[in-house]
């Protein structure tokens, strides 16, 4: 429902409740996000959510960003990278709980200092439109800021790789406040891009034999019915009140992040 | 409409992959609940794998269900170019080419 493949309450759910070996719950986790981006792409895709071009724009700097977090890994403290995550996610949780959804947009622009550029050359590729369900009305949206949204994109990628975190807790609120994308076509193609990212990485849990077939097999048949749910469920809601409950999730992540850096978690 | 291809045979491929993936993965699980708790280790050699679904084996069909889903996203991409060499879409066209040759050197590199 808000784009970030629930990673972060599957791995504690099997790790922590279960007991399952980190690696293992890790591994099922990321088979799961798998099972979740696909269902919902395939009702995203069909409402015409999913900015395929943005999404896979952002993801070819995912990639290498999650190759970076690797080797930054080697020397530089998780606990650091926790804070200062923590800290930009308070930041974009309170931006995102000031900014105002389209009501009436066509075309739609984020917030009025972006009004003043019109978009050209690659941003025109990106441009998106969609039928919100629940203002029941076409939103037409360009994409601003491309290059700062890959670089969101890219610490994305290194957050993950470092922080075991999904990259959609990222790229949604990047999309949604710096790029111009509106919540609910940011989460859609959030949704898609962490299914790229999860299958790569739980390709690799695979060759290492971290995939258990009994615990990932009956995780993606329950995530399946839950996908289908969240979607239709997201489609329906206000694009405001789904702002408000990704800023509580990325408030409440941030939370997490300083306890983790404090070694308290 | 472009836009409109690239999202029905995003749809398709979809919809024909989770068939294709949850097929063996839920035929398996019943399969493993009625046989009780067997041997539920990873099936990693193709050799293995395969002979387990040929006997069978609920753990290799639900592991070859498993690895069908998670090559839906990689074939997502490949569709995504294909789809952008009809419409002779170049810099989409090189987006993709390059996310593909990025995914590419991810797994080779995680795997070496």
């Amino acid at each position: 429902m808000l784009g970030v493949g629930g990673g972060f309450i599957i791995v504690p759910m099997l790790s922590l409740a279960l007991h399952i070996p980190i690696q293992i719950a890790i591994a099922a986790s990321l088979t799961s996000i798998v099972a979740t981006s696909s269902t919902a792409t395939i009702a995203y895709t069909k409402a015409r959510m999913t900015n395929i071009k943005l999404g896979l724009l952002l993801e070819t700097l995912t990639a290498p960003g999650a190759i970076t977090g690797a080797v930054l890994a080697s020397f530089l403290p998780s606990s650091i990278l926790s804070l200062l995550f923590g800290m930009i996610m308070i930041y974009m949780a309170y931006r995102m709980t000031r900014r105002q959804p389209p009501t009436t947009s066509t075309p739609h622009t984020a917030s009025p200092e972006l009004h003043s550029t019109k978009p050209t050359g690659v941003m025109t590729l990106l441009e998106g439109s969609y039928h919100d369900q629940n203002l029941d009305q076409p939103v037409t949206y360009s994409i601003r800021r491309i290059p700062l949204g890959l670089a969101g994109s890219f610490v994305a990628g290194i957050l993950s790789s470092m922080l075991g975190i999904g990259g959609g807790i990222v790229k949604v609120p990047v999309m949604n406040t710096v790029m111009g994308v509106p919540i609910k076509a940011a989460i859609a193609t959030s949704t898609f891009c962490i299914g790229i990212t999860a299958a790569i990485g739980a390709l690799i849990y695979y060759y290492n034999g971290f995939i258990y077939p009994s615990i990932a097999g009956p995780l993606v048949a329950g995530v399946f019915v839950g996908a289908i749910l969240g979607t239709r469920l997201m489609q329906r809601l206000r694009g405001l009140l789904l702002q408000r409950l990704f800023a509580v999730l990325i408030f409440t992540t941030a939370i997490l992040m300083f306890l983790k850096a404090a070694a308290i978690l | 409409m472009k836009q409109s291809r690239l999202n029905s045979w995003f749809n398709r491929t979809i919809k024909i992959g989770l068939a294709v993936s949850l097929t063996p993965i839920i035929a398996g699980l019943i399969a493993a609940s009625i046989a009780g708790p067997g041997q539920a280790k990873p099936v990693t050699a193709i050799s293995q794998l395969l002979e387990g679904i040929l006997t069978l084996n609920a753990t290799a069909i639900i592991t070859l269900g498993i690895l069908v889903l998670l090559l839906i996203p990689v074939s997502l991409v490949t569709i995504a170019m294909v789809v952008f060499l009809i419409d002779r879409d170049r810099p989409s066209i090189a987006i993709s080419v390059l996310l593909l040759c990025f995914l590419t050197v991810s797994l080779v590199l995680a795997l070496t």
